[in-house]
């Protein structure tokens, strides 16, 4: 086995595979750097969505690499080989899940280097998503295998690559079911998430009866492929009739509040610890401006860690969404964007701010709150009024609105609004 | 009256010829197949793109992109093996204006798919429904001709089906500007340079192959060599 499987790794589709496999996953991992940047939960996690398109590609692989046999018209001379059908079958689709793995993993290693330079936090048990993961690769390898013995088509790898695509999409789509954790593919594994363990175990039971299944099939040994399509189903029932998994649970360390020692407190969770120093040169300035300013916020923190029902813009911290923020070299992806953060200390949280006479949303009100959104984020305009007045004035006018816009005061922001 | 049916037989004659050709043409290039698969990718288009544009938890129509990009590019992938024959050397022996062919060959399966798959996107057709699929088809079609051209009908689906993915993949925030250029497939219907590269894609695919046809197979003409020197 192990010099045609050799051959196979040299000459076959192998080294086409290994070669596309890194090419996606490098893209993949450069489009998204935001998704796992600084985070080795955050790795894994994105993996899982990366499997959309890997799985795909796995499956036009085993499919092309199937369709070999059938395009060099090699069918007789196999036949006439005294080894049993399904060794050739099971070394070419070993040859290319190992060549795929192989691609996958060296392009997780780059990341992984980059990731250890700058994390913060450990993580734990986010391992299991990453090997699960793998596995899953080894599945759509055979699933691949089967289609290409399957269907004599030229365009067969392409096209069972697109419907791979599709179905796990699908999966993703409608994660409301349990029966979707039978898809690798998984959207929203956050940093911060933990998936329980015995659900890791499920998945890599099915993930393994499956691709024997598959491969059973591919190479008709008929008692096999009944055997191992009646554990695929064992391995699913757990999956698929277990405690509807609803939300993740939270690892409590990971969200653990890290924060400033020196200036206005900015908070943000462990794994997300090493953007401290570029989110507290961001807002730290902010929180400086309104300090002592009466209903203003104190501190900002990472939404991460957000207690469950806390209100935003109802408290005396600023949430920040620090999701897209990680780079891979440091600092932060959008400034604007996280300083942009403190708009809900202005935005009036109720229902509509009124002005007793139309009963909706005023547009007059809402000059005031553009006012005060410009004058916290230190953006002045041409016409601004407020900051030709003496700066006491200026923070006591803030500290005003702040009070009408926390009562949902519409009048109140009018007359604002129309003092300056 | 005898006289002008003799004057009218042959012109009817070189027409029945030429449908016949045509049907025969379509057979040889696996046209049947190519039928049933667009048929089923229309389908799939269109129950795909109502499934999500009606999903609650969606924006709506804005919903329908992933069908917006894979719906072409499958119609795209199953054209490819119809861009040469089973034997490239026999047909080119043959005395027919194989430009003229060709070029008809792509235009009307370009009209066939973008055509039927438009008709799946009607429904609020700006956002991401039939002027997307049909911006789509065009860029679609013109990577598979080219891909014909450079790799041959063999591997013509690689190009397209790796860009599409990629761009996919990336899903850019950017709308126009750059990323109309290079992620065209997944741009509003509303980015004009997005149509620009989608456009150039099948005019500069559509004229190279109507004048070059697919690339020859390597690995075929010296199975073919290696024969003959046999013989």
């Amino acid at each position: 086995m192990r010099r045609p499987l050799r051959v196979e790794l040299l000459r076959g589709t192998a080294p086409a595979v290994a070669l596309a496999a890194t090419g996606g996953m490098v893209w993949m991992l450069c489009v998204h750097t935001d998704a796992w940047a600084g985070r080795w939960a955050g790795l894994a996690g994105y993996f899982r969505v990366c499997l959309l398109i890997l799985c795909a590609m796995m499956v036009a692989a085993g499919a092309w690499q199937a369709g070999r046999e059938r395009r060099r018209g090699m069918g007789e001379v196999l036949a006439s080989t005294p080894r049993p059908a399904w060794q050739p079958l099971l070394v070419s689709w070993l040859s290319v899940s190992l060549a795929g793995t192989a691609g996958v993993v060296a392009a997780l290693a780059g990341a992984a280097a980059l990731i250890g330079s700058r994390a913060t936090y450990a993580g734990r048990d986010w391992w299991w998503v990453l090997l699960v993961g793998l596995l899953a690769l080894w599945t759509a390898a055979a699933l691949g295998v089967l289609v290409g013995r399957l269907v004599p088509l030229r365009t067969v790898a392409p096209i069972a690559g697109v419907a791979t695509y599709a179905g796990l999409g699908a999966a993703i789509y409608v994660d409301s079911s349990r029966a979707t954790w039978l898809s690798p593919a998984r959207d929203g594994l956050r940093a911060e998430l933990l998936v329980p363990g015995d659900l890791h175990l499920a998945q890599a039971a099915w993930l393994l009866a499956l691709t024997a299944a598959l491969l059973a099939l591919a190479a008709r040994l008929r008692w096999v492929a009944a055997l191992a399509v009646a554990l695929a189903a064992a391995a699913a029932v757990p999956i698929v009739a277990g405690p509807r998994v609803g939300r993740l649970p939270t690892d409590p360390r990971a969200i653990e509040p890290v924060c400033t020692t020196a200036g206005p407190q900015v908070c943000v969770a462990r794994v997300n610890a090493f953007l401290l120093d570029d989110v507290a040169a961001a807002t730290q300035p902010l929180l400086a401006r309104v300090a002592g300013i009466p209903g203003a916020a104190t501190r900002a923190a990472d939404s991460t860690i957000r207690p469950d029902g806390e209100v935003l813009g109802q408290t005396e911290t600023v949430w920040l969404n620090l999701l897209q923020q990680p780079r891979v070299f440091g600092g932060l992806a959008t400034v604007g964007e996280l300083r942009d953060g403190f708009r809900q200390m202005t935005d009036p949280y109720c229902d509509g701010v009124q002005d007793g006479a139309q009963g909706a949303y005023s547009e007059k009100a809402n000059r005031a709150r553009k006012v005060a959104l410009e004058w916290l984020l230190d953006e002045p305009q041409p016409t601004d009024r407020l900051r030709a007045l003496p700066l006491e004035q200026q923070r006591a006018w803030f500290g005003e609105f702040l009070a009408a816009a926390r009562a949902c005061d519409g009048n109140r922001l009018i007359e604002l609004g129309e003092r300056l | 009256m005898s006289r002008s049916r003799a004057r009218h037989r042959p012109r009817r004659t070189t027409a029945q010829a030429a449908a016949r050709l045509a049907q025969l043409h379509l057979k040889a290039r696996g046209g049947p197949v190519f039928g049933a698969g667009l048929g089923l990718a229309t389908l799939l288009a269109w129950t795909g793109g109502n499934w999500l544009a009606t999903r609650p938890y969606f924006d709506g129509p804005v919903a329908r992109i992933p069908v917006v990009l894979i719906a072409p590019l499958i119609a795209a992938v199953l054209l490819a093996p119809t861009l040469a024959g089973a034997d490239d050397e026999l047909e080119r022996g043959m005395a027919l204006p194989w430009r003229r062919w060709r070029l008809g060959h792509l235009l009307v399966a370009a009209a066939a798919i973008g055509g039927l798959l438009a008709l799946t996107g009607l429904r609020a057709p700006e956002v991401f429904g039939a002027y997307a699929l049909l911006r789509n088809t065009l860029g679609c079609v013109g990577l598979v001709a080219l891909g014909t051209v450079l790799l041959g009908a063999r591997l013509a689906w690689l190009p397209v089906f790796g860009y599409v993915c990629a761009v996919y993949a990336a899903t850019p925030r950017q709308i126009g500007g750059v990323a109309g250029v290079w992620a065209w497939p997944a741009q509003p219907s509303s980015v004009t340079t997005s149509w620009l590269t989608a456009g150039t894609l099948f005019a500069f695919g559509t004229l190279w192959y109507a004048a070059h046809g697919a690339q020859r197979d390597v690995r075929a003409l010296s199975r073919g060599r290696g024969s003959d020197r046999k013989r």
